[in-house]
C-alpha cells in the first residue's frame, strides 16, 4: 500500500532529523568555550551541597556520549532539562508559551495563505496588469523590509503580532502562487479549454488552479517554516511571552540546552507540517488509482 | 452558390512582430475541407486563433472581417463569442496529451463541455458515449473514468475531436492534429476526419505543413506563406497547375516513392524559399483567462 | 537590460560607492560622540542628526552600509562556493556520494533558519570585539546559507549529467573528468551566479534581523541591523519624522537595496528566457 511507504519514509526523516539535530547540538555544547566553567561559582548564595551537585551534573555533562543519553532518557520522562538563564524546568517553559506561539503561527500561516493565494489567483485572472503591479510592489516592499523591523512597525501601530507574522508570509506565498498559477495558465490545456467555449471560472478554477494544486500545497508546508521564523524577532519586539521569545532569551543569557531543546522541537513541527503537505499531494485523485 | 460558411479577410500585427498575417482572404463553404499549408511562422496558427477570437494579449486587434453564417465574428460582444466557441465553431490542437486537463477524468471534461453549452446536464452521457462511437472509441464508459496520462496518443487525440464534435459544430479548426503523431495513428485520424465531415456536414479547416497529408483529406488547399496566402484552390488543381513558384517548391519537396518513375525533383528551387527562415512560430497560449 | 535594471544597478553601484568610501565622505567618525548635541534634529552639521549619544547619524549610515553591504555579498559568496561544491560532487557523482550529501543538506534545511542562526551564535561569545563579530556573523551566514542553493546545483548538475550534450561528449570518447571541467563547470556558472544574487538581499536582511536582536554585529560598530533598533521609538520617530530621519532612513535605505537587487534578479531571469 503507497500511503504505508509514504508515512513510513516521512516518519523515518523526522525521527533521523531529531537524532541527528540532537546530536549536532550536543556537539555544539560541548564544544563551546565556556563549557567547564560552571557559573555556579560565581554566584554566592548557592550553599556548597548545591554547588557541588551542579558542577556534578555539569561533569557528568562533559562526556558527550553520557551528556545524549541523559538528555534523550529525559526526554522520554518528559522532562527536557533545566534552564540555567531562566532558571526554570523547560518543559515547564514550554507548555506556557508552546500555546502562544502555536496560536499566532498558525494565524499567521493561515492569514499569510489565504492572502497570498488569493491575490495570487486575482490576478491571473484579473486582465488590469495594474493590480497585478500593485500586488507585486507591495510585496516586493514587504520582501524587503526585515521581520524585526515590521514587528517593531507593529508594535507602534498597537496591532497583535500575528499580523505582522502574516505579512511576513504572504509576500513569499504571493510570489510564488502568482508563478504558478501563471505558468498553468500558459498551457496548452488552458487553451483547449477557452477554445471549447467554457465561462472563465470554469477555465480558473478547474484548468488553472486544480493542476496547479500539489505544487500550492507545497507552498502552504512552507509557509510553516517561514511562519516559525518569523516568530523569533516578532514575539521578541511584541513582548509576546511565545517560544520565539524564549529562543531570544536564551540566546541572550546563552542556554544551550533550552535553545538546542526548542530548535529541535520546532524543526519537528515544521517537518510534520511539511510531511502533511507531501502526503496530501500523494493523495490526490488520479495518483491513487495508479498500480 | 450559397453564401460561404466562413469569409474572413484579416490583417493581424503583434506588437514586437508586423506582418503576422497580411490581407489574408479565405472562404469556406458548408461541408467543405479547406486545407491551410504553411510552415512554422507563416501565420496559420495566428489565422485559426483569430478566427476564434483568442489571440495573446500582446497582439494587436485583428484588422479587417470574419464573417461566420451571416455575422462579423470581431464585432461580436465577449459573451456572444464565447457562445459560439465550442458549439458553431470547435478546435482540435496540435498535441493531444498537452490539451487535456491532466488533473480532471475525461468523464469531468467531456461534461463540463456539454454543459459550457446546454442546460440540460443529464444528457450528457449518452451523447458523449454516441461521440465516442463516431470517432471510433468503443470502449467509452471505461474511458469516461481515466484520467489523461492513462491513454495513449492516438486516443487521447481520438476523446479531443469527441470533445470538438460533442455539440456538432459546423465548423471544424484542427491545428496540425497528427504532428504529434506516428504514420499509422496519422493516417487513421485522417480517416476520421473525412468521415466525420461527410457524415456531420461539418467543414473543416485542417492546418498542416504537411503537404500529403492535406491532399488526401482536403477538397481545397491554401498555402501560406510569411503572412500572405499566396495560392489557394482546389486540390487536383493545385498540385496539376501550381502558378505560385513557392508552391511548386513545396510539391517538389514531397519525397518520390523510390519504385516510382523518376521524375525532376526541382529541390534547387527549394533553395531560394529556405534562406532565413525557421523563425519560431510567434504564438503562445494566452497567458490570462 | 531593460531600464528599470539599469537604473537598479546604478543606484546600486551608488551605493557601494558611498559605502566604500565613507572614510572620505563620511563627515565624523562613527563612534565619535558629540555630547553637546545629544538627539539633535538634521542641520549642516549633522545632516541626518544624532542618537541618543550624539554620535553622527549620516556617518554611521554610511559606514553602516559598508558592514551590510560588503558583509552580505562575501558571505553569500561563500555560501554559494559551499553550495556549488556540495552540490555539484552530489550531482555529478550521484549514487551513495549524492545521498550523503543530500541527507545533510535536507537536515540543515529542515532545521528552520533563524533558528539555527541563533542557536549557533549562542555557542560563540557574545561580548567580542567589533571586527570579531562582524567576521562571526560572516561565518554564520556563510555557513548556514548554503542548503537552498545546494539543492538546486544538485538539481542542475544532475540535469548536465543526464543531457544530450554529455552523452555526446561520452559518445566520442571524452573522460569524465574532462567532462567535468569542460562541460559541467560551465553550465553550473548560471546557477550558481543566480544563487548568489538570492542570497545577497537574504543575508542583507538576516544580518539586520540579527543585529536588531542584539545578536550582530557589535557595537560600536554601526550595521543597518544595530541602527534599526532606534526603531523602538517609533512613537517619536513617526511624530516627528523631520527631527528623527535616521530610522525611517535606514529602512529606506534597505528596501531600496534589497528590491534594486530582486529587479536585477528579475530582469536577468526575464533575459535567459
Amino acid at each position: 500500500m503507497r500511503w504505508i511507504a509514504i508515512l513510513a519514509k516521512q516518519a523515518r526523516r523526522i525521527v533521523l532529523t531529531a537524532i541527528l539535530g540532537g546530536l549536532l547540538a550536543a556537539t555544539m555544547i560541548r564544544l563551546s568555550p565556556g563549557f567547564g566553567a560552571g557559573e555556579e561559582d560565581l554566584s554566592a548564595d548557592l550553599s556548597d551541597q548545591s554547588r557541588a551537585a551542579l558542577r556534578a551534573q555539569r561533569l557528568r555533562d562533559a562526556n558527550i556520549a553520557r551528556f545524549y543519553t541523559h538528555y534523550l532518557g529525559g526526554i522520554l520522562h518528559g522532562d527536557f532539562g533545566f534552564s540555567q538563564a531562566l532558571n526554570r524546568p523547560v518543559s515547564e517553559l514550554l507548555k506556557e508559551r508552546l500555546p502562544e506561539t502555536l496560536n499566532s503561527v498558525l494565524w499567521g500561516m493561515c492569514t499569510g495563505l489565504v492572502l497570498g493565494f488569493g491575490l495570487a489567483v486575482l490576478s491571473v485572472s484579473l486582465k488590469s496588469r495594474a493590480a497585478d503591479i500593485a500586488a507585486g510592489a507591495g510585496s516586493a516592499v514587504l520582501l524587503s523590509i526585515p521581520a524585526a523591523a515590521l514587528a517593531l512597525i507593529f508594535l507602534w501601530t498597537g496591532f497583535n503580532g500575528k499580523w505582522a507574522i502574516a505579512l511576513l508570509v504572504f509576500p513569499h506565498i504571493y510570489r510564488y502562487g502568482r508563478n504558478v498559477l501563471a505558468e498553468s495558465a500558459a498551457s496548452a490545456h488552458v487553451l483547449a479549454a477557452r477554445a471549447r467555449g467554457l465561462s472563465s471560472s470554469r477555465v480558473l478554477f478547474a484548468h488553472i488552479v486544480a493542476p496547479a494544486v500539489p505544487q500550492l500545497v507545497a507552498a502552504a508546508g512552507i509557509s510553516a517554516t517561514l511562519a516559525f521564523g518569523a516568530s523569533i524577532p516578532v514575539e521578541a519586539i511584541c513582548d509576546i511571552p511565545g517560544i520565539g521569545q524564549l529562543v531570544w532569551k536564551a540566546a541572550l543569557g546563552r542556554d544551550l540546552p533550552l535553545l538546542v531543546t526548542i530548535t529541535v522541537l520546532v524543526a519537528i513541527m515544521t517537518m510534520t507540517v511539511n510531511s502533511a503537505a507531501d502526503l496530501m499531494i500523494a493523495f490526490r485523485p488520479g495518483e491513487a488509482h495508479e498500480a | 452558390m450559397s453564401a460561404p460558411l466562413l469569409d474572413l479577410r484579416l490583417t493581424v500585427d503583434y506588437t514586437n512582430k508586423p506582418g503576422v498575417l497580411r490581407d489574408v482572404h479565405l472562404e469556406i463553404q458548408r461541408g467543405e475541407v479547406v486545407g491551410l499549408i504553411g510552415e512554422s511562422g507563416s501565420g496559420k496558427s495566428t489565422l485559426a486563433l483569430s478566427i476564434m477570437r483568442l489571440l495573446p494579449g500582446q497582439a494587436a486587434a485583428p484588422r479587417g472581417q470574419i464573417q461566420f453564417d451571416g455575422r462579423d465574428l470581431l464585432r461580436l460582444k465577449g459573451s456572444q463569442m464565447r457562445a459560439i466557441r465550442g458549439r458553431e465553431i470547435a478546435m482540435v490542437l496540435q498535441s493531444p496529451i498537452l490539451a487535456l486537463n491532466p488533473a480532471l477524468r475525461i468523464g469531468t471534461q467531456m461534461a463540463e463541455t456539454w454543459r459550457a453549452h446546454e442546460k440540460d446536464a443529464s444528457r450528457w452521457r449518452e451523447r458523449a458515449l454516441a461521440t465516442f462511437e463516431l470517432v471510433a472509441l468503443p470502449w467509452g464508459a471505461e474511458l469516461l473514468e481515466r484520467f489523461p496520462r492513462q491513454l495513449s496518443v492516438g486516443q487521447a487525440q481520438r476523446v479531443l475531436i469527441a470533445m470538438a464534435i460533442l455539440h456538432r459544430p459546423r465548423l471544424l479548426i484542427a491545428d496540425e492534429p497528427t504532428s504529434a503523431l506516428d504514420a499509422i495513428t496519422s493516417a487513421e485520424v485522417l480517416a476520421l476526419f473525412k468521415t466525420l465531415s461527410r457524415e456531420l456536414n461539418m467543414a473543416m479547416l485542417f492546418i498542416s505543413h504537411d503537404l500529403l497529408s492535406v491532399a488526401a483529406l482536403c477538397d481545397r488547399l491554401a498555402i501560406l506563406r510569411r503572412g500572405e496566402l499566396v495560392e489557394s484552390g482546389p486540390t487536383a488543381e493545385i498540385f496539376q497547375n501550381p502558378t505560385h513558384g513557392y508552391t511548386r517548391a513545396l510539391i517538389s519537396a514531397v519525397p518520390q516513392h523510390p519504385m516510382a518513375a523518376p521524375v525532376s525533383n526541382d529541390l534547387m528551387a527549394l533553395s531560394e524559399f529556405t534562406r532565413g527562415q525557421n523563425e519560431a512560430e510567434p504564438v503562445k497560449a494566452p497567458a490570462h483567462v | 537590460m531593460k531600464l528599470s535594471s539599469k537604473i537598479a544597478a546604478g543606484a546600486l553601484l551608488l551605493i557601494v560607492f558611498a559605502s566604500v568610501f565613507a572614510n572620505f565622505l563620511a563627515p565624523h567618525g562613527y563612534d565619535e560622540q558629540f555630547r553637546d548635541a545629544i538627539s539633535a534634529g538634521p542641520s549642516h552639521r549633522f545632516p541626518l542628526g544624532t542618537d541618543d549619544l550624539g554620535r553622527d547619524r549620516f556617518s554611521r549610515l554610511l559606514y553602516g552600509s559598508r558592514v551590510s553591504l560588503v558583509l552580505a555579498p562575501a558571505a553569500a559568496l561563500f555560501s554559494t562556493l559551499l553550495a556549488g561544491l556540495v552540490g555539484g560532487l552530489a550531482g555529478m557523482f550521484g549514487g551513495r556520494c549524492e545521498k550523503v550529501l543530500m541527507m545533510g543538506t535536507d537536515l540543515v534545511l529542515s532545521l528552520p533558519w533563524l533558528f539555527l542562526l541563533i542557536a549557533v551564535r549562542a555557542v560563540l561569545p557574545l561580548d567580542c570585539a567589533p571586527p570579531l563579530s562582524v567576521t562571526i556573523t560572516f561565518l554564520l551566514l556563510g555557513c548556514l546559507g548554503w542548503a537552498p542553493a545546494a539543492r538546486v546545483v544538485r538539481a542542475a548538475a544532475r540535469d548536465v549529467r543526464s543531457s544530450a550534450f554529455a552523452l555526446q561528449a561520452r559518445v566520442c570518447g571524452i573522460s569524465e573528468t574532462r567532462l567535468f571541467w569542460r562541460h559541467l563547470l560551465p553550465n553550473l556558472r548560471p546557477v550558481l551566479a543566480a544563487q548568489f544574487l538570492i542570497s545577497v538581499p537574504v543575508f542583507i536582511i538576516t544580518e539586520a534581523n540579527l543585529g536588531l536582536l542584539g545578536l550582530g554585529v557589535a557595537e560600536p560598530l554601526p550595521s543597518w541591523g544595530s541602527m534599526l533598533r532606534e526603531l523602538e521609538n517609533l512613537g517619536t520617530v513617526l511624530q516627528d519624522p523631520i527631527r528623527n530621519p535616521g530610522p525611517l532612513c535606514t529602512v529606506v535605505m534597505l528596501v531600496l537595496v534589497v528590491s534594486c537587487f530582486q529587479l536585477l534578479l528579475r530582469s536577468r531571469a526575464e533575459e535567459l528566457g
